[in-house]
């Protein structure tokens, strides 16, 4: 928490094993912790401040660890979220056939939280596929860094 | 030419011919002795078994042997040249193992510091009690003065204190006195780390939670006030007594400033200038000077009675 008075958010990354989430926390954010925290406790946490309509807001960034959302991942760890970004990867249907289910889950969880959706991967396809997904989502590329940056403003501006 | 020398002639060739028919014979029996060591040889190459009984005792004999000797002489190298190596080098020697020695003697200075309070606190409880405050007070009942010494100089401090929403980890105020990595991040890693020993260890019906972390010299002191928590980061020799200061200290912040917040309003309040308030001016009451005062306020409600009685 910075001196200066400023809205804080804790935002959770969620999606299957190896969609990217890691890479689009990388991309994105200024202050991070070692990858091990991510093996061991099955979270890293990292931290961006960002600007919605002269508004700072200190984005916490839990990228959470867990190959199926409704499984896996450590309950605990949604408790609080403000806001949600669930990731899937372009190049394998399996990453997002049961999107809708996920994200019903992840509203009864935490139905205050605000919800973006992600498609990773973009630079991998020539043609980014038809999704059939609750509602609009994002199609970004960690690796060139395409509509990062949009994804969380996006978010952030949800969350003012 | 005449008879006799024809007559020569032809006993020298009979003498030639059985010099040969010798030879050959000489010849048949050298290659009949050749013949039969190849024989033997090949026998014994053929028939591994012999071969190892004769090889293998005498290839043990010679790894024995070879040890004996890399002990007698290599060892005695070794060890010279290692003595040689940590002569010329020694800065760098030191450099080498100070990191890891160094660490070890403040882990266990610190650990050791810590019995020794908690040793001359039990001395004080136990020599100290109520009833013999009237007949003892004015004495230290046999502690040394050194002892009070070395646990003012292991005296531990207070580094950090934060308060943080126990859901989301979010911190909502921090007092510190080191310039360390990024507080919003540390608020986070010990919410997860909280939710993560709680989820894992976590029995049926236990209503426990993670309440003290160490980290050689430091412990993390965690206190749960409804939906917030409390941590405080201190370094140096936290006996009982300390460490019970600190909670009651945690409590009273938490009662004066974390009772009636429960709205997830108020979750980005700040509570910096509290907390700096609040600790700034901390001081461990030792358990002497604790018992003291408590005496001096019971005489105190006791007087308060008689004193009008006796001016009446």
């Amino acid at each position: 928490m910075s001196s200066q008075a400023m809205l804080s958010k804790k935002v959770i990354l969620i999606g299957n094993f190896g969609v990217g989430k890691t890479s689009l926390t990388e991309r994105f954010v200024h202050k991070r912790f070692s990858d091990e925290y991510l093996t061991t406790l099955g979270v890293r946490i990292d931290k961006k401040e960002v600007v919605v309509a002269h508004t700072k807001i200190n984005l916490v960034i839990w990228d959470i660890a867990g190959e199926v959302t409704q499984k896996k991942v450590n309950k605990s760890y949604y408790l609080g979220a403000s806001g949600v970004i669930y990731v899937f990867d372009l190049t394998r249907p399996v990453t997002y056939a049961s999107i809708t289910a996920e994200i019903s889950y992840v509203k009864e969880t935490l139905p205050q939280a605000k919800v973006v959706l992600v498609g990773n991967k973009l630079d991998l396809v020539e043609e980014a596929p038809t999704v059939e997904a609750p509602f609009h989502y994002h199609l970004t590329s960690a690796k060139t860094g395409e509509s990062v940056e949009a994804v969380f403003q996006d978010l952030a501006t949800k969350l003012i | 030419m005449s008879d006799d020398l024809n007559d020569k002639f032809s006993k020298v060739d009979v003498f030639f011919e059985m010099f040969e028919e010798m030879l050959e014979r000489q010849n048949k029996y050298v290659r009949r002795l050749i013949e039969k060591e190849l024989e033997e040889l090949k026998q014994t190459f053929s028939d591994q078994h012999p071969l190892r009984e004769v090889v293998v005792p005498a290839i043990d004999e010679r790894i024995v042997k070879i040890k004996a000797e890399l002990n007698d002489v290599s060892g005695d190298t070794i060890v010279k040249a290692i003595r040689k190596q940590i002569k010329e080098s020694q800065s760098d020697m030191i450099d080498a193992l100070f990191p890891i020695i160094g660490k070890l003697i403040k882990k266990y200075i610190s650990v050791e510091m810590e019995r020794l309070s908690e040793n001359i606190n039990r001395q004080i409880d136990n020599t100290f009690s109520f009833a013999s405050i009237k007949r003892e007070f004015l004495s230290l009942f046999g502690i040394k003065e050194k002892d009070q010494l070395l646990k003012q100089a292991a005296a531990p401090t207070i580094e950090e204190v934060y308060v943080i929403y126990q859901d989301s980890g979010l911190l909502l105020g921090q007092y510190t006195l080191t310039d360390i990595t990024d507080h919003d991040l540390i608020a986070g890693m010990l919410t997860a780390i909280k939710s993560f020993v709680k989820d894992t260890f976590q029995q049926e019906g236990e209503t426990g939670d993670l309440d003290t972390i160490e980290y050689g010299t430091f412990k993390i002191i965690l206190t749960n006030f409804h939906r917030y928590y409390l941590v405080v980061v201190v370094s140096g020799v936290v006996d009982l007594h300390f460490k019970e200061n600190v909670l009651e200290h945690m409590r009273t912040f938490g009662e004066q400033h974390l009772a009636e917040l429960s709205s997830e309003a108020l979750q980005n309040k700040d509570f910096s200038s509290n907390l700096k308030d609040h600790w700034q001016h901390f001081k461990n009451v030792d358990p002497l000077t604790k018992r003291a005062n408590e005496f001096t306020s019971h005489v105190k409600q006791k007087s308060n009675f008689d004193w009008k009685f006796w001016r009446w």
